[in-house]
């Protein structure tokens, strides 16, 4: 379980065209994922919460909803692994980081590292895929003279060394996550101009953000409902996806209370 | 630049910074144009940065490949990749799933199924290790494996032709600080080539069989040439003319060996032997390590040998064994795994140390690191 600082609901607000995404994805010819699950449901308030469970339980090919270039990834999950496709379009349309003149992404997991990359090159921007080994990425974050980074928490610290070099301020470091220290997070700030958390899944993409030291709560992003299902969050982006996210309840705590 | 003077590493490096400088001067306006490319820093010295110019060009990299899998090792290798394959046009729809090394598990034979992959692009070693995965569904959909990075090895071939004997292998030849130098047409052979367009290729300090250094020169960007650059390989030219007409073909011979091997996914490095043998060298007057893949309960391996000469004597069995532990213990074949992690993860078969007491032939470049290829 998962607790974040104060996510803020707006379940109690629909975003318009909701039911067209519903009807979209009930009447597809392509995939009876959804339509089976939605049996005996009506409009989207009915709807079924659908869980990572069940995108392990059906491949993808069965759950693939449109035919668009695409790059698929795998997703391990308590040694489980399972397919997640994303045409480029939609990773374009994400919301990983700020535009920047040259960008890095930085993460622990390659698959991951490739889709934020794609993502920078989506947005007109070139980026720098920082390798693992992080004396390489830093030898080349500094060549390249980058101005905003994409990384997550875990690999954040490891560039520690150039961040503390740094004349300038980034213009923003984007972390990448499902759960954040904010506490700790806060030091990334002596870095850069913004620093923002981005709460996103693999199979999800992003569905909310926060600024440190300008948000209090995080907010979900545009064309996202956040639901509040059972204290846990429940995820719908309104948008026709390869495999569309409709209630797709998470194991993040939607009620969190304090700050770590 | 001087056209007498063999290019080395160093060059090549402010060749591509002086590019790479002019290329961070300002903003492009269509970034699909361009990538970002950086080499490990493993034949000494300093990663290089390098550019690649896209421009407008159309690529076919992936030709009617509708479902590839890419296995490469370096993030920005595959980021190239999905790149190609972004800039490919094609009227249907094309999907690419890359894999790493941690992706090799129980669970993928089934992922390979939903998939249902027609190609696979990639190094020999990283695919050699992958091919096993492909149940008999997965191997359906399957026509084309492409290599490059890396020199197949009989062992390697061998695998392939076992477990996808269907499928044809083809192989391009490429530098990461340089690029594209060489491909395959359907007459040649593993491991040979034709130079590409623009590439000149010169092979020097022969031994007997006519095997020596590769230069290439070729046009890097922006107008600048690189001359009889040594890209650190070995390679001979083969006598014949090609039946599809080229008269040029090079056959690659494998890394030097000096500074580095590949193998299993690993890296055996010289400034690693360095820091870690002297603690062993008053047992010994010299010594080699033998690195090699072989075949190992059904699945490649690498495999560590260290041969020491001593003309005074072997120590005693108990102390070859401590040698032995103490060694792969500390002896590190990536940055976090030593050889030790690495024979527990069944990627490596134990550290051999065997002692001689036939001095080694001294060549020209009296390398302590050798490949023994299969």
């Amino acid at each position: 379980m998962k607790k974040n600082k104060h996510i803020s609901s707006n379940s109690e607000v629909r975003l318009p065209n909701i039911e067209k995404l519903v009807a979209f994805v009930r009447d597809s010819k392509n995939s009876d994922f959804y339509r089976d699950a939605w049996v005996g449901a009506g409009n989207f308030s009915e709807l079924p919460a659908i869980f990572r469970a069940d995108f392990l339980r059906v491949p993808l090919s069965k759950r693939r909803y449109k035919n668009d270039k695409a790059l698929v990834k795998i997703i391990h999950s308590d040694g489980e692994m399972f397919l997640s496709e994303w045409s480029f379009e939609d990773i374009g349309k994400e919301k990983f980081g700020l535009s920047s003149n040259r960008p890095m992404v930085y993460l622990t997991n390659s698959h991951e590292a490739m889709e934020k990359s794609m993502w920078c090159y989506e947005n007109n921007m070139v980026p720098l895929v920082g390798e693992k080994d992080p004396n390489v990425a830093m030898f080349a974050a500094g060549k390249y003279k980058i101005d905003s980074l994409i990384a997550d928490a875990e690999s954040l610290p490891k560039l520690m060394p150039y961040l503390e070099k740094l004349g300038k301020k980034l213009l923003s470091i984007s972390i990448l996550g499902d759960h954040f220290n904010t506490l700790s997070l806060t030091s990334y700030l002596n870095f850069a101009e913004k620093v923002r958390l981005v709460l996103c899944l693999p199979e999800v993409g992003s569905f909310a953000e926060l600024y440190l030291n300008y948000d209090s709560k995080f907010k979900a992003l545009p064309d996202v409902i956040l639901e509040d299902m059972n204290g846990f969050l429940s995820v719908t982006k309104n948008k026709k996806l390869v495999t569309p996210i409709v209630r797709y309840k998470t194991d993040i705590l939607a009620d969190v209370a304090s700050v770590y | 630049m001087s056209e007498h003077r063999t290019l080395n590493r160093a060059d090549i490096a402010k060749l591509n910074d002086k590019i790479f400088n002019n290329f961070i001067s300002s903003v492009p306006n269509d970034a699909s144009k361009y990538g970002i490319r950086i080499t490990s820093g493993t034949s000494g010295g300093e990663p290089i940065m390098s550019v690649l110019e896209y421009g407008d060009k159309q690529f076919n990299k992936f030709g009617a490949n509708k479902r590839i899998i890419t296995c490469v090792g370096s993030r920005n290798a595959q980021l190239a990749n999905v790149i190609h394959l972004r800039k490919q046009i094609s009227d249907y729809a094309q999907r690419i799933l890359l894999l790493e090394i941690n992706n090799l598990a129980d669970k993928l034979p089934r992922l390979l199924e939903d998939f249902s992959p027609e190609a696979i692009f990639g190094h020999p070693s990283f695919v050699s290790r992958l091919v096993k995965y492909f149940n008999t569904v997965a191997k359906k959909s399957l026509s084309t494996m492409r290599l490059a990075g890396e020199r197949v090895t009989k062992l390697q071939e061998s695998v392939f032709n076992s477990y996808l004997p269907k499928v044809r292998v083809s192989m391009h030849y490429a530098v990461n600080e340089v690029g594209l130098i060489g491909e395959q047409c359907v007459n040649l052979l593993i491991n040979q080539y034709h130079p590409i367009s623009g590439v000149n290729i010169e092979i020097v300090e022969k031994d007997a069989t006519g095997a020596g250094d590769i230069l290439i020169s070729k046009k890097l960007a922006h107008n600048i040439f690189l001359e009889k650059y040594d890209i650190g390989d070995t390679g001979r030219f083969l006598p014949d003319v090609c039946a599809c007409g080229e008269r040029i073909i090079f056959e690659h011979l494998g890394r030097n060996g000096y500074d580095y091997v590949k193998i299993a996914g690993a890296l055996v490095k010289q400034d690693e032997l360095d820091r870690i043998m002297p603690p062993l060298l008053r047992f010994m007057d010299d010594y080699r390590v033998e690195v090699s893949e072989v075949l190992d309960e059904d699945k490649l391996k690498g495999k560590v040998v260290l041969r020491a000469f001593s003309n005074s004597g072997f120590p005693t069995r108990e102390l070859i064994e401590e040698m032995t532990k103490d060694l792969s213990n500390c002896f590190y074949l990536t940055p976090t795994r030593t050889l030790a992690d690495l024979v527990k993860d069944e990627e490596f078969v134990p550290l051999s140390i065997e002692f001689t007491s036939s001095p080694f032939p001294q060549k020209n470049k009296n390398s302590k690191l050798v490949q023994i290829i299969g």
